[in-house]
């Protein structure tokens, strides 16, 4: 056997694992007990308890009663923390945006696929709410929709269908901000152009069935036939356009420098979204601020939280701590990970430990990975806090979630165990032999059986470099196909 | 900022008025200022106002400004400055309205097919949040933005400011439709309509061909595509351009060959439109652009500015920018703007390249501020400095148009946009520049950077946002005065200190008795002690003003000041002597050490053995005979502080030259170590008491007979006398601890610094002079014979006799510090005792003997010119002669490369009756 096959079977266990644990019906009554609970909405409890009965939340405190039929699991010692939610992520998708600039009849229900590694990791680094959706590099994209790290289909994994469109203000590479705007422009009056002509057709469709000859004038009868129409007279190309300006989808609005939050803004307005939008914004957006501020719409910040600027003329560099500029002007906020970035920033919990680090308080920066993004998701009641009601999405973390030293020690997703470091095969093969000197003296036994096991784990090591190699290239690949 | 300003105009200028207003201020308490960020009072040397209509400039003249606008402007000798406003002042600055540029690439061109799309708003690219600073630094503050001219009609231009309040920064979102006559629009990409979602019902159709192939293409590409967006069609390009042709937007026409021009000129007065041409390189072929009737022209110069031009050879199709065309064209019709490709900042210079063609200034001014504003349709906000227009000012270090001034400042709205690095470099002009007595310029200018001259000369450069001052006519610069000898910052303490106090460790901040000295010009000080010490006290040379210790002290001990007047002239050399040869044998162990060192460097390098030969240096030093010190004496010491006299008893041994011993004084706890150096009869050393802050009282006694020592006990400046004798020759027990010669490593150890003899072991070294009031000839004579012995330069304070000695003077290059009475009678003549040295070839300095009293300096320069002495020789008697006399010359003196930025700048020749001083720098700071 090959090294490399020995890696493809390691991924199809881990895989294997996490499917088993969706398909096996959910225990019906669950209890975290003896944890340290920060539950992002409310105080936090040095030891409580969480009581998960049926996928939700149904008690939390320092004094829970556990039902007798309830099964138990120690967490003493560990943190429980709300599930947390990528907010803005297109690493699903197979491609991460289309070459045509307009594509509002896309679906990303139809391009990501449940067996990437990503939301592998995803599980792995804590994150159960995941908001797929197409990159910056469009004009409009098309529709989103949540997803939780779990289930083999699309369909499994679907936590909403709820869903938002893509629209950017930066333009499409190989693109300007004037031909940008001027689509943009150009797909709404072609829409309000199309729904003319739908409407002048639907009135001389019913004239037609009364075989009557047409008795007003243009406006008139545009005027009349707009009641005739009924949703699925649209078209695929507009139907999500008319969702759109009817404020019945979300927008996630990509603003790259300043000057495009008021391009946004406007276009929205003009456009009957703005209730729906969302920003999601580069770093060089911190200088609208007050804008944003103004506008009152949730804000999701880049990747990047570091603004660096030289100065023209004595070419001093300036840097400015993104999110900073955004709490000071209290301005909620949702962090994104950057997969680009260095290895710790992949972790959104990094991410707002950068926030704390830089002077953000310790609230906002919670608050920035967990019920901020589900706001923006319009999924407040659902999850992004540990709340009684609402979906037991739970992180078991080993210490403070901004700890460095903290590691994901195990994921509930409604309130399933997902994930869990222990059974991590994957880690288990990395960390082999740490994993092996934390296991109980029965374990070890066990070990001691399957010594032929232990010993294709140590050949694998031994190749280590082959193996990460293949596994450094896999990514790459996964990388370039997705573009940016 | 402001805060500074206010205070340099009130002090400068103004003092009468701010004292008035202190006093209104002080009557009535409920005069405020106005708080407001975008209302002040601008002062400057010039106001251009660039407006056509009104008076074109002012000198001086004051900007006013309220919320952002510009409510006054006149002269500033006249107007009434309003009271509650911010006052800032420019009195070297030029302050002229914003530049207009009316052409830009700031915006890329769009990437759009189509040839006629009136949808590209160049607005759409700008972003009010970018950072302009390149174009404020060039003084631009309003520019057209432009969609491209690569199409036939590229889209819709803008009008932006680039900085200022925000809200205010976009003139016009939609300022012209932009048309392109000329090659580069011919020959467009196919249009392309992507039909999505394809489906078979939906054919992929090949682009669309468009217009214009050729020239003959473009007039029709344009009637064409108005005759297609008047059929009302659902296309944002057709919607945009209907509604800017019926709302009569300009059309600016991107054309540079004649043909074009002509085509573009008749085009417009076809469809009799508003409108402009841009480019216009042939514009003085084309005779409809020419007289007052003709159609504007934005001409785009500069374009070889940054780099060469293409070659041409015999290519009949080049285009060559022709400046006379410029002549050509009407002044009101005419903007200037930049050549594609050269940076929008660089629009003053390039512009002004126009004054080569032959136009004035004022046309040049114009062509980049009124013209343009008018043009582009802003004239109501931007364009000139005139009452109702936004408060959008630049403020130029020198000449609106010279290429060595810089814009200093930027304001746009009222608002601060732009504020130049603070000056790392002032250039100082003047009429006069006095280098150096045997050098002067006239018309030249000094270069200051990080507080030295970098360079000096008829024009020296001047470097981006260097600060310049202009002296003005007969305006004359020097080098920061000297005074010789003073005694500022010493509050009267007349003690005269030990050889081993430095002066400028006293030395406090810089206080008003300072600024005051500094104001008059006089920018270094030798300061000295007003008492001497029989030993020499230290001189230090420190500069007048400064923020520092550091930055004050230009060289800690700088001279070894001496007092013989009244003195013995017998005993002046011998006195003299016998300090010298202490000194002389001090440098003579420290001579030794850097040889050794040298050596055993040397020898290290060529990695030989160093170590081992400090054993034998021990054995053979111990093996020591019998000696006229060793052993125990019985001492008496009386006098002095001493009520009665004490005895004491002596323990000595002498190894070498090395003395060491213990002394034990009856009722004392414990025995008190003696180490010094026995040589020549001669016993001098040291009771180590080490008591913090007091000196270690000192030994001074010779061998007069055998056994016996008689000589003095220093203990803090009081003697006592010692008389010794030795009643037990036999070695002596106690632990001696030998100096230890050598290091681990075998290197050489220093030899202990003497603090006192410090001073006088540079005076040795020839690195600093020892400076020695004297009187009378037989005094100078005396000091003269000790100083030759010992090869030592000098300085002669006072000296009223010195003519007598000089020739002497001359050949032994000794400088003398004339006394502050310079006027006196001989052979019941008067004479200048400064001229008369001065004449003779003698080095002359002056001194001003008193504290802030330095601040009249000056004047006695003007009374020796008038009494003969040359004007060139009485600033050499300032500058030059100190600093040689000092061995200070590379530091201060002269208005060289490398020396110290210490200059004064005068109105007139520095002993004319009606000269000022105008302003004083020290180490390039300018003394405020």
């Amino acid at each position: 056997m090959t090294a490399m096959k020995r890696i493809m079977w390691c991924g199809v266990i881990a895989f294997m694992l996490n499917g088993s644990a969706v398909s096996a019906s959910p225990p019906a009554k669950l209890a975290l007990q003896g944890g340290r609970i920060i539950p992002v909405v409310g105080e936090d409890i040095a030891v409580g308890t969480i009581l998960i009965e049926n996928g939700k939340i149904a008690a939390i405190g320092k004094d829970v009663e556990i039902p007798y039929d309830a099964m138990v699991v120690d967490v003493s010692g560990q943190v429980l923390f709300p599930g947390m939610v990528d907010v803005h992520s297109s690493r699903g998708l197979d491609i991460r945006n289309e070459p045509l600039p307009v594509t509002p009849f896309l679906d990303v229900y139809d391009a990501f696929d449940p067996s990437k590694l990503y939301f592998e990791d995803a599980l792995r680094d804590g994150v159960t709410s995941i908001h797929v959706i197409v990159a910056n590099n469009c004009v409009i994209g098309g529709l989103s929709r949540v997803v939780h790290p779990i289930g083999i289909t699309p369909d499994e994994m679907t936590q909403d269908v709820h869903t938002s469109l893509k629209l950017s203000i930066a333009p499409k590479r190989r693109s300007d901000r004037m031909v940008q705007m001027a689509t943009l422009r150009e797909t709404f009056l072609e829409l309000s152009d199309y729904l003319e002509d739908l409407a002048e057709t639907k009135y001389e469709e019913s004239l037609e069935d009364k075989d009557e000859k047409i008795d007003v004038g243009p406006d008139e009868a545009i005027e009349r036939g707009r009641k005739l129409i009924r949703s699925d007279d649209y078209d695929d190309k507009h139907a999500n356009l008319v969702k759109l300006t009817r404020g019945k989808l979300g927008a996630f609005v990509y603003c790259e420098t300043g000057g495009d939050v008021s391009r946004a803004i406007k276009l929205a307005k003009d456009n009957g979204f703005f209730d729906r939008m969302t920003f999601v914004l580069g770093a060089a957006c911190y200088k609208a601020a007050a804008e944003i501020k103004a506008s009152k719409r949730p804000v999701v910040l880049g990747p990047e939280l570091i603004y660096r600027e030289r100065n023209a003329i004595t070419g001093e560099m300036t840097e400015t701590f993104v999110p900073e500029v955004f709490a000071d002007a209290r301005i909620k906020f949702s962090l994104l990970p950057n997969p680009n970035g260095s290895l710790g920033e992949r972790y959104l919990n990094y991410q707002a430990a950068r926030c704390v680090r830089n002077g953000v308080t310790r609230k906002k920066a919670l608050s920035s990975i967990t019920i901020n993004p589900a706001k923006a998701l319009g999924m407040k009641d659902r999850i992004g806090s540990l709340e009684v009601g609402k979906i037991a999405n739970i992180v078991v973390f080993s210490g403070d979630p901004l700890d460095f030293n903290s590691w994901v020690d195990q994921v509930y997703v409604n309130g399933i165990r997902a994930y869990s470091r222990e059974t991590d095969v994957r880690l288990n093969r990395l960390f082999g032999d740490e994993t092996s000197e934390t296991q109980s003296e029965d374990d070890k036994d066990k070990i001691d059986e399957e010594v032929p096991a232990k010993d294709a784990v140590e050949k694998a090591k031994s190749a280590a470099p082959v193996g990460d190699k293949i596994d450094a290239e896999t990514k790459g690949t996964d990388e370039s196909k997705q573009g940016s | 900022m402001s805060c500074i300003d206010f205070h340099l105009y009130a002090r400068r200028c103004v003092s009468k008025l701010c004292l008035l207003m202190a006093i209104v201020g002080a009557l009535s308490p409920a005069v405020a200022q106005a708080d407001d960020a975008l209302s002040f009072v601008i002062v400057a040397k010039r106001v251009i106002t660039a407006d056509a209509q009104g008076v074109w400039s002012y000198q001086p003249g004051v900007v006013i400004v309220r919320q952002g606008k510009i409510v006054a402007v006149g002269d500033a000798t006249t107007h009434e400055i309003p009271s509650d406003l911010r006052l800032i002042q420019y009195p070297d600055a030029t302050v002229m309205p914003g530049l207009v540029c009316a052409a830009s690439d700031l915006v890329s061109p769009h990437t759009g097919d189509e040839s006629v799309a009136g949808g590209y708003g160049a607005i759409d690219s700008f972003d009010p949040y970018g950072s302009y600073d390149a174009a404020l630094a060039g003084g631009v503050t309003t520019v057209h933005l432009n969609p491209g001219h690569h199409r036939l009609l590229s889209g819709q231009g803008a009008v932006v400011k680039l900085g200022g309040p925000r809200d205010g920064m976009v003139l016009l979102r939609h300022s012209d439709l932009t048309v392109t006559f000329s090659e580069a629009a011919a020959n467009p990409p196919r249009d392309v309509t992507y039909q999505t979602p394809s489906s078979s019902d939906l054919a992929i159709v090949p682009g669309v061909r468009q217009r214009p192939n050729s020239r003959m293409g473009m007039a029709l590409g344009l009637d064409e595509a108005l005759v297609w967006v008047m059929n009302d069609p659902a296309n944002v390009h057709a919607i945009a351009l209907r509604q800017a042709w019926k709302s009569n937007m300009p059309l600016r026409i991107h054309a540079e060959r004649a043909v074009d021009l002509r085509a573009g000129s008749r085009y417009l007065r076809q469809k009799d439109r508003a409108g402009y041409l841009v480019g216009g390189h042939e514009a003085g072929l084309v005779k409809e652009l020419l007289g007052n009737e003709g159609v504007p022209v934005v001409y785009q110069l500069g374009a070889a500015m940054r780099g060469m031009v293409e070659d041409i050879g015999f290519d009949p199709e080049a285009i060559e920018a022709d400046l006379s065309a410029l002549q050509k064209l009407s002044s009101s019709h005419l903007a200037l703007a930049v050549s594609p490709g050269l940076a929008v900042g660089d629009l003053r210079v390039a512009a002004g390249l126009a004054l080569r063609a032959g136009l004035s200034e004022r046309q040049v001014i114009e062509a980049v501020t009124s013209v343009p504003a008018k043009l582009l349709g802003v004239s109501d906000r931007v364009g000139a400095i005139a009452v109702g227009l936004d408060a959008d000012l630049i403020v130029l270090s020198g000449g609106a148009l010279s290429t060595s001034s810089h814009v200093r400042r930027v304001y746009i709205g009222g608002a601060l946009a732009f504020e130049a690095p603070d000056a790392q470099a002032i250039v100082v002009h003047a009429d006069v520049v006095w280098v150096s007595p045997d050098e002067q310029f006239e018309h030249g200018a000094v270069l200051v950077e990080n507080g030295k001259i970098t360079a000096v000369g008829k024009t020296v450069p001047h470097p981006p946002f260097a600060k310049v001052i202009e002296g003005g006519p007969g305006s004359y610069v020097t080098p920061g005065f000297i005074d010789a000898r003073g005694h500022l910052g010493l509050d009267g303490d007349s003690s005269s200190p030990g050889p081993e106090i430095s002066l400028s460790r006293i030395m406090g901040v810089t206080g008003q008795p300072e600024w005051r000295v500094a104001a008059s010009g006089v920018t270094s000080v030798m300061l000295s002690p007003y008492g001497a010490s029989s030993q020499g006290s230290q001189l230090s040379l420190i500069k007048t003003a400064g923020v520092s210790r550091v930055s004050r002290t230009v060289r800690d001990t700088a001279g070894v000041y001496f007092r013989m007047v009244g003195q013995d002239p017998g005993k002046i050399s011998e006195t003299l002597s016998k300090r010298f040869e202490s000194a002389k044998k001090y440098l003579g162990k420290w001579k030794k050490y850097e040889k050794e060192l040298a050596e055993w460097k040397e020898k290290r390098a060529k990695g030989e053995s160093v170590n081992g030969d400090e054993k034998s240096e021990e054995t053979s030093e111990a093996s020591s005979d019998a000696d006229p010190i060793t052993g125990t004496w019985s001492v008496n010491i009386s006098g002095g502080p001493l009520p009665e006299p004490q005895t004491a008893t002596m323990r000595l041994k002498l190894d070498g030259e090395d003395v060491e011993g213990r002394i034990s004084i009856p009722g004392a706890p414990e025995d008190v170590k003696v180490s010094g150096v026995f040589a020549d009869d001669h016993l001098s050393a040291e009771i180590v008491l080490d008591v913090d802050g007091l000196d270690n009282p000192t030994i001074e006694a010779d061998l007069v007979a055998e056994d016996q020592l008689v000589g003095k006990v220093s203990v803090q400046g009081m003697e006592i006398d010692l008389d010794a004798e030795r009643t037990d020759k036999s070695d002596v027990q106690f632990k001696v601890v030998k100096h230890k010669t050598r290091g681990k490593d075998g290197r050489p150890l220093p030899p202990k610094v003497e603090a006192g003899l410090e001073p006088l072991r540079k005076a040795l070294e020839k690195k600093i002079p020892i400076v020695v009031a004297v009187d009378s000839a037989a005094e100078i004579d005396s000091v003269l014979k000790a100083v030759k012995a010992f090869e030592i330069d000098v300085v002669l304070v006072g000296a009223k006799s010195a003519e007598v000695h000089a020739s002497v003077l001359l050949e032994e290059n000794v400088g003398v510090i004339v006394p502050k009475q310079m006027v006196r009678w001989r052979n019941h003549q008067r004479y200048h005792q400064a001229d008369v040295l001065s004449r003779r070839g003698v080095m002359v300095a002056f001194q001003s003997d008193g504290e802030d009293s330095a601040r009249s300096l000056p004047l006695i320069g003007l009374h020796a010119v008038e009494r003969g002495m040359s004007a060139d020789a009485a600033i050499a008697a300032f500058t030059t002669n100190p600093a040689k006399m000092f061995h200070l010359q590379d530091r201060i003196g002269a208005l060289k490369v490398g020396l110290d930025a210490d200059l004064v700048l005068f109105s007139g020749h520095p002993f004319a009756l009606e000269s000022r001083v105008l302003r004083v720098m020290i180490n390039g700071e300018e003394v405020k």
